[in-house]
């Protein structure tokens, strides 16, 4: 009961105390409407203006999901390699973890050159900040592998590649699952923010015009749609991870 | 041994950096005979021939970019130390506040800058601000979580011999929380500048960030790839930073804990 109390009666109640306290700082005119609104009046423009924001959503939905997969997949088949060949490992990873740490977004601007403003360009980089966090955390899992249990199918005379499928890739999977989970929000973050750069559809899309203009509660509305769907990827790929590592120890 | 140190530094160091000059020699020479066309990626000498002749552009946007990712990664970093540090020792404060710290995990933040910009119009401030809120909540988690784990033995020694929930935060709770925030720090030294750069596109008008996207707009590409590289190379200095910063520390707690 304590256990309850402590877990979720305070932070509900801290939370709606903060929605009180900051709606009635707007009833009570002590901030400009232009500036600033409240939380009525978002989830007003949140109903409101359903139609457009759920079908612009959608739209920066389907490049991050796109992109996430394909960088998912294309990061797990080069973590697969870099176990196959390990020359090919020593000399290209290291620059991987230099790509990490480079702002990669940063070429966005490049990438919208060469694909034009389309969905192309943002489920590329979507796919691309997918990419690295599968393929370290991949191949940390594949190498990973209980020395023992390595010895024991090399004695049975197993191939490489039933190694691979019976012992590694199980191994693996709740590293996947981190990788997944860091770049189901990262997928999210960078479609909406490739959307700001040239775009005439998609939810980022529809901030900026939202904020040019000065529709302060729908630039609200939009970005807690954002922040919803970053939430119910996040869930669902937490959701999955139960799920498969249930399913893995039985 | 310190020949074999070296040859086993040379081993690890060697591949990757014959790799990056292959690259570069690829990248030039396909530039050269023309088969990259110049309109998709100007060759490493107009790139590097641009770095001379725009260093004055490069510079002053290079400075402001610096000034919003260093001071906001600053600013949020030491607002999550202290955050997390108070809250180890106020429980109801952490009960209350944790579990909207874990969510913000999966928040997409960035989105709320045309709010910011609308509440504090473009420039500097709604770039740092920004950068100094997405550096908080992991450099926060991360300092937590390294709080959190620091050896019990060690804190129920200490509680034993009367110490106050201060002094075995400052004596056993730092030190083993090092660690965390260096990997914390790590991860937020670069989604600084990335942040820096992309919030940069819609709240601000100087910045490198900028930059890459106007000088995009002009088709004046080796510019553009002069800022991207900058950019990249401001980040790796961040992260040598933090890294040397490690070390130092690493020292420091390796002595005290020896004590």
């Amino acid at each position: 009961m304590a256990q309850l109390m402590h877990r979720v009666v305070l932070p509900v109640t801290f939370g709606l105390a903060v929605l009180v306290v900051w709606q009635g700082v707007i009833e009570a005119g002590m901030v400009s409407k232009l500036v600033l609104t409240g939380p009525v009046q978002i989830v007003t423009a949140l109903i409101t203006e359903a139609p457009t924001l759920l079908s612009n959503g959608l739209i920066t939905l389907t490049e991050a999901v796109s992109g996430f997969v394909l960088g998912s997949l294309a990061g797990l088949a080069t973590a697969a390699l870099f176990i196959r060949f390990g020359a090919l490992q020593r000399a290209v990873f290291p620059l991987t973890i230099l790509m990490e740490a480079v702002p990669v977004v940063a070429i966005l601007p490049v990438l919208m050159l060469w694909m034009g403003n389309g969905m192309a360009p943002k489920i590329f980089i979507a796919a691309f900040l997918s990419f690295f966090p599968m393929l370290v955390n991949a191949y940390r899992g594949f190498s990973n592998v209980d020395a023992d249990v390595q010895e024991l199918m090399l004695s049975y005379s197993a191939s490489p590649e039933q190694l691979f499928w019976k012992v590694r890739l199980p191994a693996a999977l709740p590293f996947m699952f981190t990788a997944l989970k860091l770049s189901a929000c990262s997928s999210i973050v960078s479609a909406l923010v490739a959307e700001w750069l040239a775009s005439d559809q998609g939810l980022g899309y529809l901030i900026i015009s939202y904020g040019q203009g000065y529709r302060v509660a729908d630039v609200w509305a939009a970005a807690t749609l954002a922040c919803l769907l970053a939430l119910a990827f996040y869930g669902i790929t937490a959701a999955g991870e139960k799920w498969a590592l249930s399913r893995r120890t039985r | 041994m310190t020949r074999e140190l070296w040859m086993g530094r040379g081993a690890r160091i060697l591949p990757p950096v014959v790799l990056v000059a292959a690259l570069v020699a690829i990248w030039g020479w396909s530039a050269a005979t023309g088969l990259l066309p110049r309109w998709l990626l100007p060759g490493p000498g107009a790139v590097l021939h641009e770095f001379d002749v725009s260093r004055a552009v490069l510079l002053k946007h290079a400075q402001v970019t610096a000034t919003e990712a260093l001071g906001g990664c600053a600013i949020g970093s030491v607002l999550g130390v202290a955050a997390a540090m108070v809250m180890t020792l106020v429980a109801p404060l952490r009960q209350t506040l944790y579990a909207y710290a874990l969510a913000s995990r999966a928040l997409p933040l960035i989105v709320f800058t045309p709010v910011l910009v609308i509440v504090v119009g473009r420039g500097i401030v709604p770039v740092m601000v920004i950068v100094s809120v997405t550096t908080y909540f992991p450099v926060f988690l991360g300092m937590m979580r390294g709080l959190e784990r620091s050896n019990p033995d060690r804190m129920e020694l200490l509680y034993s011999l009367s110490a106050s929930p201060t002094q075995i935060l400052w004596k056993v709770q730092l030190p083993s929380a090092l660690p965390y925030l260096f990997a914390a720090l790590k991860v937020a030294a670069s989604t600084a500048f990335v942040n820096a750069l992309v919030t940069e596109w819609i709240a601000a008008n100087a910045g490198l960030g900028y930059l890459v996207m106007v000088s995009g707009q002009y088709f004046r590409l080796p510019l553009m790839w002069a800022a991207i590289f900058s950019a990249a190379l401001m980040t790796l200095a961040l992260l040598g930073l933090i890294l040397l910063a490690e070390r130092l520390a690493g020292r420091w707690t390796q002595q005290a804990t020896e004590v």
